[in-house]
């Protein structure tokens, strides 16, 4: 077994999931993507006080909301450095933090809206302990194209434990109806 | 005779046998529950903090006693499902050293009244209405739950949403609050 391969605990494709949700229920990591419309997502803010020039930036971005649960007995490393995602025009830019809070200093949203859209994204880079679970929105610049998700997790107290790689086809941002 | 010597030799193995079951309920009782991570002890942050009713709460006038520190939101569905098992938990350990105490994570009035008096009536909740003081906490999620000592240090961090009241947790923290 090559080292690359040794290294890697798991590869897993799920292709044709072009349905609304995708997730595998087992497994070392259990991992759920729901896309949600711009309807939804702009709802849930409004809600919460975002202004209406927030909610335009809102409803222009993709968002998938991420559910992952780590069933392994070891630390397993969520970074979002190491997920990719593509289309069939090539890669699909995220909407990292820092691009929201510029958007929110042209919005003039307050610290409190700024502080619970911060608490419903992912976690940029995190540990994730045996049997702990995390979620949050993952955005991304919206398309209509078919997106392919590749994760990489590495494992162990020092990420030295193995890799274990992710890997979705055929997801889509969701629309209004 | 007969009696003597029978007591001599099944007594000493009953209060053995005895004493082997004490050490191993009260180790079960101590054993850090799955979903609690023991923490580098290390001094909490500041935490100041008023309620809906006007009144306040400052960690740093809690020395002497265990305080739990529970961060949650309206719009978070495990915070919904947490929530009555650290009510029920709070109350299980009425008399026991600790404080229990819920910070809001930056949401309004409306949001908190529509969620406590359904979700659980019996608890008060502290509000963070910026979000800056959950902040300086670095909860890794919410919802989040601290045990902080009675030197005012962190000490236990819970991942994610916990079954409190549980007989696992509650022994637990039972023990714990209980001391050495």
């Amino acid at each position: 077994m090559s080292a690359a391969l040794a290294g890697t605990l798991l590869l897993w494709t799920a292709a044709g999931l072009a349905a609304q949700q995708a997730s595998r229920p087992a497994g070392p990591l259990q991992l759920k993507l729901s896309p949600r419309t711009p309807d939804q997502v702009a709802a849930f803010y409004e809600a919460r006080g975002f202004p209406a020039p927030a909610l335009v930036h809102i409803r222009a971005a993709c968002f998938i909301t991420v559910g992952l649960r780590n069933n392994t007995d070891k630390v397993v490393w969520l970074e979002l450095a190491r997920w990719r995602v593509t289309s069939a025009n090539g890669s699909v830019q995220r909407l990292a933090r820092e691009d929201w809070e510029r958007a929110w200093t042209q919005a003039d949203v307050e610290p409190a809206q700024r502080a619970t859209f911060g608490w419903t994204l992912l976690p940029e880079a995190r540990d994730l302990q045996p049997d702990e679970p995390v979620g949050g929105n993952l955005t991304l610049v919206r398309t209509s194209e078919p997106l392919t998700f590749e994760a990489v997790f590495k494992t162990g107290p020092n990420k030295r434990g193995g890799e274990i790689q992710l890997r979705y086809e055929n997801v889509q941002c969701a629309s209004d109806p | 005779m007969r009696v003597r010597s029978l007591a001599t030799q099944v007594w000493p193995a009953l209060w053995s046998s005895f004493a082997a079951v004490l050490l191993l309920s009260s180790a079960w009782a101590t054993t850090v529950p799955k979903g609690l991570i023991e923490l580098e002890p290390r001094p909490a942050p500041a935490l100041r903090l008023e309620d809906l009713d006007g009144g306040s709460f400052d960690l740093s006038q809690a020395r002497g006693r265990w305080v739990v520190v529970h961060f949650w939101a309206s719009w978070c569905g495990p915070c919904r499902r947490e929530m009555p098992t650290v009510e029920r938990m709070a109350k299980a350990l009425v008399d026991a050293p600790v404080t229990v105490v819920l910070v809001n994570t930056a949401e309004d009035e409306e949001a908190v009244f529509g969620f406590m008096p359904v979700v659980a009536p019996d608890l008060d909740t502290l509000m963070d209405y910026d979000g800056r003081v959950t902040e300086r906490w670095q909860p890794r999620g919410l919802p989040s739950t601290f045990l902080v000592d009675p030197a005012g240090r962190l000490r236990f961090v819970a991942l994610g949403g916990r079954t409190w009241d549980s007989a696992e947790y509650l022994g637990f923290l039972r023990a714990l609050f209980a001391g050495p």
